[in-house]
């Protein structure tokens, strides 16, 4: 039997809401920098212990810079806590951000099929955003991290 | 069930850069799936006219100009929130009074007319005075304390109860927890308290975002909120559920008079009393519409059609100004201009009516399906035929033949000791046939339903409008003697009768009339109860015996065969006959059922008289006292038979 039950947790990030439109992203999104804002936000909110519990089973998954979509694991213990740090979240890096969850499930597999359909509503969006300078390379990237997803494991 | 973010600052003497930011926050928002904002000024020190409120909704143009994606970022999150895509954007006002004395707090009760002008009030009491007087005695929605400082004072719990109970919100912001990590410390603290007394009822969560960072999404907030020891169900009542109440209460308690009539301005060229309004309207009722400010999103170009129509909805207008326009006398009945005799007649005898609201219907059906907010009087109906009539405030549309360019008065029924006009006159404006209503209203206004009933008996004409109650139930004689006898549409002749027979009764009808009348009015089976009541009361009276026994039932005879329109007649004189029997347990069911055709709402009476001809053939047997049997009431009737025989 499996012992381990976690969340998964697929969240878009807004990044800098207060800019004017049509300026490009501030900073990329990476797993690094998204798990380290996520760890110091559980810190000075939740201390040491609260750091430590959650640990064990905290990862982000999965990141997309194009899309800015998420996808976090956390034990089914702290998956509470740690979604509360996310929220509390103010910055990545110098960036003011915004993180918004839009599914929660306790399966990878529920995790996937929930990012896939909002990776592509929200790449309708940015197709939508950025207008007519929609480059082919963009287009590939975006294929390749939909493969990702669709490769991920627990 | 959708999501609301009460507090979105506004300050009116800010910057260009602070408009932006709103605009910049109520996007945000929508697009994070709220489905309404308050925008909420705050005001301190005393109130004055220059207070009044001044904040203008923002228009769709302009949150698309900030999020172009707007709308498919929006159908996205509604979707994945499990919201309705087309519901529609709403914003509303709320005045914050930050009150340090009790003098200012007394400032904010129902009479203040700058507090009229925003949708939501709210108090932030600065000491303990002030929030005790707040709890108790002000009549403001929301109580919004500052939790990001050490409290002035103590949250009380028989106070706080004493809020709960009168129906007053507490506010918690959260966006002091974002913002500083400093600040997140006491915040957590003080509020606990809060939400330990309250125990998770009674509260609403704001953001009170000065940017737009400091906002959430709608689950964001409901789990930081279980930090504050708020379970995620009652987190997330309190943002969606809570919120949704405190706004329909606030704007009944603004726009409707003594919460359930609205009154709107019709403009004259507008048509009435067409039937097709009459659903179309009922259904559109939206209660969560601030009248204005409602931004649907369906696609740009609609949504940029409707914003542009807002100017052209119908405000609701303040009842005040209404009844001081009013003649002294109130609403007459004359107004309604029946034109006819027997409403004219029954002007004389009636007493004028107590006018309470002008309802109108405002907007055709064409304007309705884009103006959601707009407000018909004809919604109240639905809330009429789940109550009594004169437990609430009705409403009734003026029936089709009443077009006329002047507003429509409706008579309407506040206080819950009618006069017997009044109901005849609701009674009447039920009916689409004027000629019914006028004589059915002639019939309401001569004295209780006996004497309804054998008014009605005698004119053909009301025949096929309303089969009255206590007709069917076995009057006594004396009473259809004298109806019948007037088988001829003679009015004078039998108006005199009636008055006479009326002056018989009066006494003893009084008790009942109203009780009698309500229930004519409005339930069938009940009205049954009550009109054997009265009924009972007419048979206990000697007098009625009396008139009873000088009848010939020969002459009965005659005279029903006379009037040959008065099917209702022949089991009168059926009834007759059997009258000397004076039993009529077995029958009672019957007529029972009958006097329920009978009782049927006016509005329904339209039933053919076929059907009732051959029901009523079959009743041949009911009695003159069916329902004597209520005089010694028991469970069952065989039980109680097998009772008294052993005995």
């Amino acid at each position: 039997m499996v012992g381990f039950k976690n969340r998964y947790m697929v969240m878009e990030v807004f990044l800098d809401p207060n800019r004017e439109l049509a300026v490009d992203d501030p900073i990329i999104l990476t797993q690094f920098n998204v798990s380290k804002a996520i760890r110091d936000s559980i810190l000075v909110n939740f201390g040491e212990c609260g750091l430590a519990s959650s640990l064990g089973s905290f990862q982000v998954k999965y990141v997309n810079p194009i899309t800015k979509l998420c996808i976090i694991r956390a034990s089914r213990e702290e998956h509470q806590k740690v979604w509360a740090a996310i929220t509390l979240v103010t910055s990545v890096g110098n960036c003011p951000v915004l993180f918004n969850l839009l599914d929660l499930s306790g399966s990878i597999k529920a995790g996937k099929k929930a990012a896939l359909k909002c990776d592509e509503l929200k790449f309708e969006q940015y197709k939508l955003a950025s207008g007519s300078c929609l480059s082919p390379e963009v287009i590939q990237q975006m294929h390749n991290y939909q493969e990702k997803i669709k490769i991920l494991e627990h | 069930m959708g999501f609301f973010d009460l507090n979105v600052p506004y300050d009116a003497a800010s910057s260009p850069s602070g408009k932006a930011d709103r605009v910049r926050i109520a996007t945000k928002a929508m697009e994070l799936g709220y489905d309404g904002v308050a925008y909420n000024r705050s005001m301190r020190g005393v109130m004055s006219e220059r207070d009044r409120c001044s904040i203008p909704p923002l228009s769709l143009a302009a949150l698309l100009k900030v999020a172009p994606s707007l709308s498919s970022s929006v159908s996205l999150h509604r979707g994945l929130l499990g919201l309705p895509l087309a519901s529609a954007f709403r914003q509303y006002t709320r005045l914050t009074v930050l009150a340090e004395t009790v003098a200012q707090a007394q400032v904010l009760n129902s009479g203040n007319p700058v507090l009229k002008t925003y949708d939501l009030v709210a108090v932030r009491p600065l000491n303990q005075a002030v929030f005790d007087h707040a709890c108790e005695k002000s009549e403001v929605d929301i109580i919004a304390i500052d939790f990001s400082e050490k409290l002035p004072f103590r949250l009380k719990l028989p106070m706080v109860k004493t809020a709960i109970e009168r129906g007053v919100y507490f506010e918690i912001s959260y966006s002091s927890l974002i913002s500083d990590p400093q600040m997140r410390r006491q915040v957590i603290s003080t509020a606990k308290l809060l939400v330990d007394w309250t125990r998770g009822k009674n509260l609403i969560i704001t953001s009170a975002a000065s940017s737009v960072n400091e906002i959430r999404g709608p689950c964001d907030v409901a789990n930081v909120l279980s930090l504050l020891g708020i379970s995620m169900e009652q987190g997330k009542a309190s943002i969606s559920k809570n919120c949704r109440v405190l706004i329909a209460n606030a704007l009944k308690k603004k726009k409707f008079f003594k919460e359930a009539i609205r009154v709107e301005a019709m403009p004259s060229s507008e048509r009435l009393g067409s039937e097709e309004l009459w659903s179309g309207d009922l259904l559109k009722w939206d209660p969560l519409s601030s009248g204005d400010g409602d931004i649907l999103l369906d696609d740009l170009k609609k949504s940029f059609s409707i914003s542009n129509k807002v100017s052209g909805t119908v405000k609701a207008i303040d009842f005040n100004s209404i009844i001081n326009s009013m003649s002294s006398e109130g609403f007459q009945v004359k107004d309604l201009t029946y034109g006819n005799k027997a409403a004219e007649l029954s002007l004389d005898q009636s007493k004028t009516l107590q006018c309470a609201s002008r309802v109108v219907s405002s907007f055709t059906r064409d304007n309705e399906s884009l103006e959601p907010g707009k407000l018909d009087g004809l919604n109240i109906l639905s809330k009429q035929n789940q109550s009594p009539l004169f437990g609430t405030s009705t409403l009734h549309r003026m029936p089709s033949n009443k077009v006329s360019e002047k507003p429509v008065l409706l008579s309407e029924a506040v206080d819950v000791a009618e006069d017997r006009e009044e109901i005849g006159s609701i009674k009447a404006l039920w009916h689409k046939n004027a000629v019914s209503e006028a004589l059915v209203k002639d019939a309401g206004l001569q004295t209780p339903c006996c004497d309804d009933s054998k008014f009605v008996v005698s004119t053909p004409y009301i025949w096929d409008t309303i089969l009255p109650a206590s007709l069917n139930r076995g009057v006594p004689q004396g009473l259809d003697s004298c109806a019948v006898r007037n088988g001829d549409p003679l009015e004078k002749d039998q108006e005199s009768q009636d008055s006479k027979s009326a002056e018989a009764f009066s006494g003893i009808h009084c008790a009942t009339d109203e009780k009698t009348m309500e229930s004519l009015d409005l339930r069938p089976r009940e009205e049954l109860c009550l009109v054997s009541d009265n009924l009972l009361s007419c048979e206990d009276v000697s007098g009625s015996r009396q008139v009873r026994e000088h009848t010939d039932d020969a002459t009965l005879c005659e005279e029903v065969m006379h009037s040959s329109k008065c099917d209702d007649s022949i089991e009168l004189n059926d009834e007759s006959e059997s009258d000397e029997s004076l039993e009529g347990v077995a029958v009672e069911p019957q007529t029972l059922e009958q006097g329920d055709a009978g009782i049927s709402q006016p509005n329904l009476n339209l039933m053919s008289s076929d059907e009732g001809r051959t029901r009523r053939k079959l009743r041949y047997r009911s009695v003159a006292f069916p329902l004597k049997r209520l005089l010694s009431p028991v469970l069952f009737k065989k039980k109680a038979r097998k009772h008294r025989r052993k005995f």
